[in-house]
């Protein structure tokens, strides 16, 4: 009989607020999943429902204001910033809505700068980055500045730059919201294709469109996540 | 990678904003040109005034009278009678008399002084004979034609010892040839204070002025007065003794000036002082315009890159890594403007300065000074934009992204 994999990401009873001039805001409460390792989960629901907060916390850049926190089996509510930063650059890959690639540098060197602060040798950083290029049919492009690409192009570059260092646990905000459909879809495709190969994928989205490509649904609305 | 990576992103991180990033650069050149003027003059100043007590030799101060021009008729000059009276009052020390006659008229080339001394002038002045002899008391008392020339005036009118040398109508042996430093005593500062120049004629004071065979009177004006201590601690009382004999009824004069080390370091210091706060203040303020542009350089840098600090620190970057981020980048625009700055501040002090009014020492100090400053202002003025970096919540830039 073998053991149930152990989650990659566990919130028990997690809450978030943010302090305000008129008192603290609860963004988050009462928040209690379980992803597990080689899922493909998408979170939906409204504008100021949570959704990045969750994906913030998901991602270890927020620290949560109750509950706990368990990456990987760890429980990380405590760790302090060091700590949350090694696990950050080791096990988390993130692409964003609006890729936030460095305007000034070509794909390549935006591939590698997934590499920035990981102690790995140039030459191997290099083969990985490469390597991640092909993946996303970005070979022809390496050396042009990122600003001459197409949307669908920078979406592949972000996604390249996320796990050219592969990731336990990837985190999409809102992948497409500034592709066409065919782009879309192109970029859409990456993730399943990612997760086919066993990255954990976790999507937040507006789109309802996105979901067909996810495995599981979760809803966040007025601050608390429902599995759908 | 960690250098070569650290050193790729202040590369872009300049790249991102080359207007503002030259501006930033240009003042603080300016400004650093400014410091190292600035260093130039007030070394060219210490140098000065060492190079100047230096000349006027250890335990020795000379008195001088402005030229007579610039005296009112019938009032007391300076003579060989107030040689021979504080030699014989003075018994402690060496006392020469320095009387300056035309070199032009006399027929040497132009710039040459003739200065016409006795025998106790080597043993007062820092000068060295290198070849031949000095004169001697015979010399003094015979009325010798012989004379001591300055190695360049030698070379000028290929002299050796024992050439002869014509001055109107009378001919002299050279005797001795003197080493004499580029005089900078008798500069405009200290007009005729003092005699040595690169062609010097030294000729016997008992040599005629009017070039006749007269013997030259007591009173015939003298230039300059020096006197030396033999013995080093009492060099105060000395002075402060001479003082007393030259104010004795029959041998004051009119408008003496006295050299000693203390008042040749003293006009210096003033002049120093005024140096200091006059240059120092544009300095100053050229520094701070360039350290506040490159603060306002960063800080706009900061709020234009929100997402890429996020960036950074969703990849790993820790709050010091973004804050070492651009306290790197102000480092560096601060120490290549440094670089320029004291490089083009060199260069042209350098070829400015055989014409300069002003004295010029480039040194090491006008190197290290400048380079630390630079320093200084890169990690002051880029502090608060780098722990305002630093500060950046990254959920918060990448919100912004």
């Amino acid at each position: 009989m073998t053991s149930p994999p152990l989650p990659i990401l566990k919130m028990e009873n997690l809450s978030k607020s943010f302090p305000t001039p008129r008192g603290p805001a609860l963004i988050l409460h009462s928040v209690n999943t379980t992803i597990l390792p080689g899922e493909f989960v998408a979170i939906t629901g409204p504008s100021g429902s949570g959704k990045t907060t969750f994906l913030n916390l998901a991602s270890l850049l927020d620290r949560p204001t109750s509950g706990t926190l368990h990456f990987g089996g760890q429980d990380v509510s405590s760790l302090d910033e060091p700590a949350l930063n090694t696990l950050r650059k080791h096990r988390i890959g993130m692409v964003f809505q609006r890729f936030c690639l460095l305007s000034h540098r070509t794909v390549l060197e935006n591939i590698l700068f997934r590499f920035r602060y990981l102690d790995i040798p140039q030459a191997q950083a290099k083969r990985l980055a490469r390597q991640a290029l092909d993946e996303m049919r970005l070979t022809a492009h390496a050396d042009q500045p990122v600003r001459l690409l197409s949307g669908g192009e920078m979406q592949r570059t972000a996604i390249a730059r996320a796990v050219a260092m592969p990731p336990d646990l990837l985190l999409v905000d809102e992948p497409t919201g500034n592709l066409d459909r065919d782009s879309a879809d192109g970029v859409m495709q990456c993730f399943q294709n990612l997760n086919r190969r066993g990255i954990t994928v976790l999507l937040a989205t507006h789109n309802p469109a996105l979901l067909k490509y996810c495995n599981r649904h979760l809803t966040c609305h007025d601050g608390t996540v429902n599995e759908t | 990678m960690r250098w070569t990576a650290l050193i790729n992103d202040i590369r872009e991180g300049i790249r991102a904003q080359p207007a503002r990033t030259a501006l930033s650069f240009a003042s603080l050149t300016i400004g650093m040109a400014a410091l190292v003027s600035l260093l130039a003059i007030l070394g060219g100043v210490q140098q000065k005034t060492k190079s100047m007590i230096g000349e006027l030799g250890v335990n020795v101060f000379g008195l001088t009278q402005p030229q007579m021009a610039q005296l009112k008729p019938g009032n007391p000059r300076l003579s060989r009678r107030h040689v021979d009276y504080l030699a014989a009052n003075l018994p402690d020390a060496f006392v020469t008399g320095i009387r300056l006659e035309d070199g032009v008229s006399a027929g040497l080339p132009d710039g040459t002084v003739i200065a016409a001394v006795d025998e106790t002038l080597f043993k007062v002045r820092p000068w060295k004979i290198v070849e031949g002899r000095s004169f001697d008391f015979a010399d003094i008392q015979n009325q010798a034609r012989c004379a001591i020339v300055s190695k360049l005036l030698a070379q000028t009118m290929n002299l050796s010892v024992n050439s002869d040398i014509r001055l109107h109508n009378m001919t002299f042996r050279v005797v001795g040839l003197a080493e004499i430093e580029s005089g900078t005593l008798e500069t405009r500062d200290t007009p005729n204070t003092i005699t040595p120049g690169n062609r010097l004629l030294l000729i016997p004071w008992s040599a005629p002025a009017c070039w006749s065979s007269e013997p030259v009177p007591t009173t015939t004006r003298t230039a300059s007065i020096f006197i030396k201590g033999s013995v080093p601690a009492q060099f105060d009382a000395l002075i402060h003794q001479a003082g007393k004999l030259m104010l004795q009824p029959d041998y004051a004069v009119e408008g003496l000036s006295w050299v000693t080390p203390q008042t040749l370091v003293h006009s210096l210091m003033r002049y120093q002082r005024l140096i200091v706060l006059a240059g120092g203040a544009i300095v100053l303020l050229c520094l701070i315009l360039g350290g506040i542009t490159l603060t306002s350089l960063l800080l706009t840098g900061v709020q234009a890159r929100v997402p890429e600090i996020g960036l950074r620190r969703a990849l790993g970057a820790s709050p010091a890594d973004i804050g070492i981020l651009f306290m790197c980048e102000a480092l560096l625009i601060t120490l290549s403007a440094t670089l320029a700055g004291t490089g083009a501040a060199w260069t042209l002090l350098a070829l400015s300065r055989p014409w300069s009014p002003l004295p010029i020492h480039l040194g090491p100090a006008a190197i290290i000074i400048p380079l630390m400053s630079g320093l200084i202002l890169g990690v002051i003025f880029s502090y608060w934009p780098a722990r305002d970096a630093a500060g950046i919540s990254p959920s918060e830039a990448l919100r912004n992204e």
